[in-house]
């Protein structure tokens, strides 16, 4: 999760959990997958948190059964038949813009994805980098959903060219923007607003197709839960710190009832078509395509 | 042959004539190429003998099996009648000084001649006072404190050989000790070999490739050439009578040729080159 | 006899190299699937980083030796004062990652940079388009010029001046004997000081990691693949490239050294007076402190602002956070890292020149000598993948050990070369002395060796701690969360863009080294030389 989220985590692990030193590892999503696909039970993580839920599909031999601990109620037809893991969050993207860097060159707020491609625009878009980062792959996944994949990936090379940087990580484009280095970012929405009530000019736009999202999980390593302690704070992590999370932090619909407590929050987007998210196969094949 | 006598150095007195060293069938082949032939002989006690032969003849090889640095393919070596063919260098009794001394450089002359001895818990505890005395009798008394690098090559050369008389060898092989350093030195150098020899009573076998050098010290010659002995005798008779055309030509003409162009200087002789036969 | 308990410890060192260099390369090629290697030659991809990687590689490593060649020349060709103060100013970009050289370039002229905005009030709309070709030779050349310098300058002391001296009496112009004197005399070093900087650039990823833009390299990629996708077979297949690359740069360059003569200084080269020139050479010299400085700088600004660009106010909140984002641990576990490695390297590698170096030259010996350098030629993040692949079920996988270890072997080869040249300098017969006295090797290698070579020692012990504090190579794959160096968590926090703590980081590194260095400076003065009187 971002710096913050973790920091309150750990505030709150830290406050109800003396007895145990946690340590809180922020990795890009594709990466922890790999580590722990690799390693196993060898590895030093024993729980994973706010992992895309196709990578968490990809790596079930190598997750624990974690459905008895969570108390809470969540959406119809989210969630792991299997029980290996439970849904933490729905991460929906925008398209962010910092209105002092576009007043800077003089330019005009973008509307839709084809106006992306306006060589005004030229390097001063950031993009997480799909094969690193599941909120660059649920963007991608959307246009090829729309559009199909011929269409999509013309689009893309079209669009590299204005493109600054693909971040390795989903939050990169939110900083780059924050430093003022691009004016434009396909984010997060809630990074956006918490750097918007930060004091940061930027506009929070809904895409031209609807806000695409992914759903993110939560699990145990296998071979860890015995560990001392790993049982007690995976549950706390899942109920009550979820809880939290939601309302503070990540706003995306996961549960029945869910408050939302984060100011300027847009609860009016609608979500993309984001059918086959989850695929395993289909987001192997798609990154194959990607070239950059 | 007055003057020729002289130069040559000839007149030794005549010793006990006891083996020190007996050298049988050495054999040395080095990539089937053979540096050493088939080489027998004897070096007798306390005397001087020199191997004189040009570079590649084997006479390093040779020294460097005697004391062990280097195995012999085939043959023995004894010493006083028991056998030390196989005997690691630091147990046959003998020692070796090298052309470049190898000073230890970081030590003292007088820690660089105690060392050795320091390391034996037998001569530990009169370790430096065998250093002192070698080196007093080699004329070093007031360089003990220097480093190697304040010497002079003649002064680097006496802590060397003191460094190996401190063991009290038998035997002290030296290699090349006259030709690294220069003219002045040399002269000295030889005196005080021969003066050691004397004063020690150690067998000393060296190995050069001048003429001069071989005639002036040594009190038998063992001239060499691709591995094999060619003339093993008193420098007089090596003159007087050289084996075959080697010894002719490398040895006795050499020196003649050298000795004359003296003698035209001081014009103590006329143009015409006289033959020894 | 001791000779075969010699030859034993030769043996076992061969085999301790064996495992830790040969068998792991060995594993890498073991892990190439071939349906990869035509998927990636189907995509085309490889085609064009390749040539990315070999342009950008070439232009640079000739922007970076030409640089040397001059800054070596202005120090020893010239009559400028501080010559001493010149050279290690020049060799500060050696002590902080190569991936900061990116981050600093970034500060200072990215979109948002000091200078960039600083510039752009005088020239309206100045922008400098850093990411891409640009970026990337500036920071390359930042990164690898010093240790260019390093070889050069040596180099030109051991000039002879007499054939100068015939060539003015000849009537040559100054020009005529630069083209037929100098850069002949030089053309060993120079070869091989392309060759190493060739090496060290191409690869390197840390540099396009923050300032490659959209331009992809060989050793990026592999970064990506393997640390960020654990794609062991893609990364297998650039890794093997890589490997071919530098190991042909490394057989020419010996090649090289065979064809070399070795010409010996009758006379030191004399500067002749040229007022004009000395004050070109001062310019030149003060115009790369003034850019080597500035990306420090940059970092030193940007650890206590409070927010670059919108709020310039005096503030220690980067550093605070910095801290807690775990700098102060991550340090530990680079100290723990480069001290261990230090301690352990000497004396490995000291022993093994020892070995190769007083030795009887038999074909254990020659063998080792050929694996200890072959070190030079093995690019650090290969190395690291074959160790990820080759150790992954073992015991110190994931521990410190691996991590000293990799380093270890990574660095092998420069201690190693300046140990051996030290050893070979001592007389030859030192063994057969040591021999016939009865004195054992053990006492020769303490009462003599040792003490004689206590600089080079330190030179050795300083060179591979400073080395260790910034790669970001080899330890990338095998650091985990434990014992993660300080320098790796540069290209982490970058991709998450917490620019100020990567300055930060980087100062902090700086400083270790630089302490280190000082630490070294003052030792070896202290240090007499035993070979010499004593007062």
């Amino acid at each position: 999760m971002e710096q913050y989220r973790n920091d309150e985590l750990k505030k709150q692990l830290d406050e109800k959990f003396p007895q145990w030193d946690i340590q809180i590892m922020s990795m890009a999503t594709a990466k922890a997958a790999a580590k722990i696909n690799v390693e196993g039970s060898h590895t030093d993580a024993d729980i994973v948190i706010d992992m895309e839920c196709a990578y968490l599909e990809r790596m079930k031999d190598n997750l624990e059964n974690v459905e008895e601990f969570s108390r809470l109620e969540y959406l119809d037809g989210i969630g792991d038949p299997e029980g290996k893991y439970l849904i933490w969050d729905r991460q929906a993207g925008a398209i962010v813009v910092n209105q002092a860097v576009l007043d800077k060159y003089h330019l005009p707020v973008p509307k839709t994805y084809e106006d992306l491609l306006d060589p005004i625009y030229r390097n001063l878009i950031a993009m997480p980098d799909p094969k690193s980062s599941g909120t660059g792959y649920f963007f991608y996944k959307n246009l090829v959903n729309v559009w199909g994949e011929e269409k999509a990936l013309e689009y893309f090379d079209a669009l590299a060219v204005n493109v600054k940087q693909f971040t390795e990580s989903g939050s990169g484009p939110i900083k780059l923007l924050v430093q003022q280095e691009v004016a434009i970012g396909l984010c997060l929405t809630f990074q956006a607003v918490d750097e918007k009530n930060n004091g940061n000019d930027f506009l929070i736009l809904e895409p031209e197709f609807g806000s695409p999202y992914s759903l993110t999980g939560a699990s145990i390593v296998k071979g860890k839960k015995d560990r001392a302690g790993v049982k007690e704070v995976f549950e706390f992590v899942v109920n009550d710190f979820c809880v939290y999370d939601k309302e503070y932090f990540s706003p995306g619909q996961v549960l029945t009832v869910q408050e939302n407590k984060l100011e300027n929050y847009p609860t009016d987007f609608s979500y993309a078509d984001m059918t086959g998210i989850e695929s395993v196969d289909e987001q192997e094949r798609l990154l194959e395509l990607w070239k950059y | 042959m007055h003057a020729v006598s002289i130069h040559l150095g000839v007149g030794m007195e005549k010793k006990e004539q006891t083996i020190k060293l007996k050298v049988r069938n050495i054999q040395k082949l080095y990539d089937d190429k053979i540096i050493l032939k088939d080489i027998s002989f004897d070096v007798m006690e306390g005397e001087f003998l020199a191997i004189l032969g040009l570079s590649g003849c084997g006479k390093t090889t040779l020294l460097r099996i005697l004391i062990g640095l280097e195995k012999q393919d085939k043959g023995s070596i004894y010493k006083d009648e028991k056998e030390i063919s196989l005997l690691p260098p630091d147990q046959r009794g003998m020692g070796i000084v090298f052309q470049n001394y190898a000073l230890f450089p970081n030590m003292t002359v007088l820690s660089n001649v105690e060392y050795a001895l320091k390391r034996r818990k037998e001569t530990k505890k009169t370790a430096r006072d065998t250093a002192l005395r070698v080196l007093e009798q080699l004329g070093m008394s007031e360089h003990l404190d220097k480093k190697p690098r304040q010497l002079s090559g003649g002064q680097q050369q006496r802590v060397a050989i003191a460094r190996t008389l401190a063991m009290n060898p038998d035997i002290i092989l030296l290699d090349e000790p006259i030709s690294a350093l220069d003219v002045t030195n040399r002269e000295i150098m030889k005196r005080e070999l021969k003066e050691i020899q004397k004063k020690f009573h150690t067998t000393m076998i060296f190995i050069t490739h001048e003429q001069e050098e071989a005639f002036y010290l040594a009190d038998r010659i063992m001239v060499m050439s691709e591995g094999t002995i060619e003339q093993l005798d008193t420098p007089d008779q090596i003159f007087r009578h050289p084996a075959n055309s080697y010894v002719k030509e490398f040895v006795v003409a050499h020196l003649e040729q050298k000795y004359q162009s003296l003698l035209k200087c001081t014009g103590r002789l006329d143009n015409e080159p006289k033959r020894v036969e | 006899m001791k000779k075969r308990k010699w030859t034993a410890v030769r043996i076992l060192i061969i085999l301790f190299l064996l495992v830790s260099v040969v068998f792991p390369i060995a594993g890498v090629m073991a892990q190439i699937s071939l349906n990869d290697v035509k998927k990636i030659m189907v995509s085309g991809q490889l085609g064009e980083m390749l040539f990315h990687s070999l342009v950008v590689t070439g232009i640079s490593t000739f922007i970076s030796v030409s640089l040397a060649f001059l800054l070596a020349w202005c120090l020893n060709r010239c009559n400028i004062r501080a010559k001493g103060v010149f050279s290690v100013l020049f060799t500060i970009p050696m002590l902080i990652p190569s991936v900061s050289h990116g981050t600093g370039l970034v500060l200072l002229f990215g979109d948002n940079g000091i200078i960039t905005n600083l510039l752009a009030m005088c020239i309206p709309r100045f922008k400098v388009n850093l990411y891409g070709y640009f970026g990337m030779i500036f920071g390359w050349v930042l990164y690898s010029f010093p240790v260019a310098f390093l070889m050069l300058n040596d180099s030109f002391q051991y000039e002879d001046y007499t054939t100068y001296e015939a060539a003015q009496v000849l009537g040559l112009g100054k020009l005529e004997q630069f083209r037929t004197i100098m850069l002949p005399n030089l053309r060993k070093t120079l070869i091989s000081t392309v060759f190493a900087t060739f090496t060290l650039i191409f690869t390197d990823y840390g540099v396009p990691l923050v300032v490659g833009g959209k331009v992809m390299t060989l050793s990026l990629y592999m970064y990506r693949e393997v640390v960020g996708l654990l794609d062991f077979s893609k990364g297998a297949i650039i890794g093997i490239l890589l490997l071919i690359l530098a190991i042909a740069a490394f057989v020419i360059d010996l090649r090289n050294e065979e064809n070399a003569n070795t010409s010996t200084v009758t006379r030191q080269y004399v500067v002749t007076q040229n007022r004009k020139r000395d004050v070109a050479a001062y310019v030149i010299c003060c115009f790369t402190v003034v850019v080597i400085g500035l990306p420090i700088a940059a970092f030193a600004f940007l650890s206590v602002v409070k927010q670059y660009p919108i709020d310039l106010s005096f503030s220690l909140d980067n550093i605070y956070e910095a801290f807690g984002l775990g700098v102060g641990q991550y340090l530990e576990n680079s100290l723990a890292m480069a001290l261990g490695t230090a301690f352990v390297g000497v004396v490995v590698i000291y022993f093994t020149a020892y070995l190769t170096a007083r030795s009887k030259k038999t074909w254990t010996t020659m063998t080792l000598h050929l694996i200890s350098m072959i070190s030079l030629a093995i690019p650090g993040i290969v190395l690291g993948l074959s160790y990820v692949l080759f150790f992954r079920s073992t015991f110190f996988y994931g521990t410190i050990a691996i991590l000293i270890l990799v380093n270890t072997v990574h660095f092998f080869a420069s201690p190693y070369l300046m140990a051996y040249n030290s050893l070979n300098k001592f007389n030859r017969n030192l063994e057969d002395v040591s021999d016939t006295l009865g004195i054992s090797r053990m006492h020769m290698l303490l009462d003599v060796y040792l003490p004689c070579t206590q600089k080079t020692i330190i030179e050795m012990f300083s060179y591979i701690f400073v080395n260790c504090m910034v790669t970001i190579s080899a330890v990338s794959f095998l650091a985990n969360f434990k014992d993660m160096p300080l320098a790796l968590l540069i290209p982490r926090f970058d991709s998450q863009s917490l620019i100020e703590a990567t300055a930060f980081i980087a100062l902090v590194i700086l400083a270790v080294n630089g302490i280190m260095k000082l630490a070294v400076f003052v030792l070896e003065r202290h240090v007499k030389d035993p070979a010499e009187p004593n007062r």
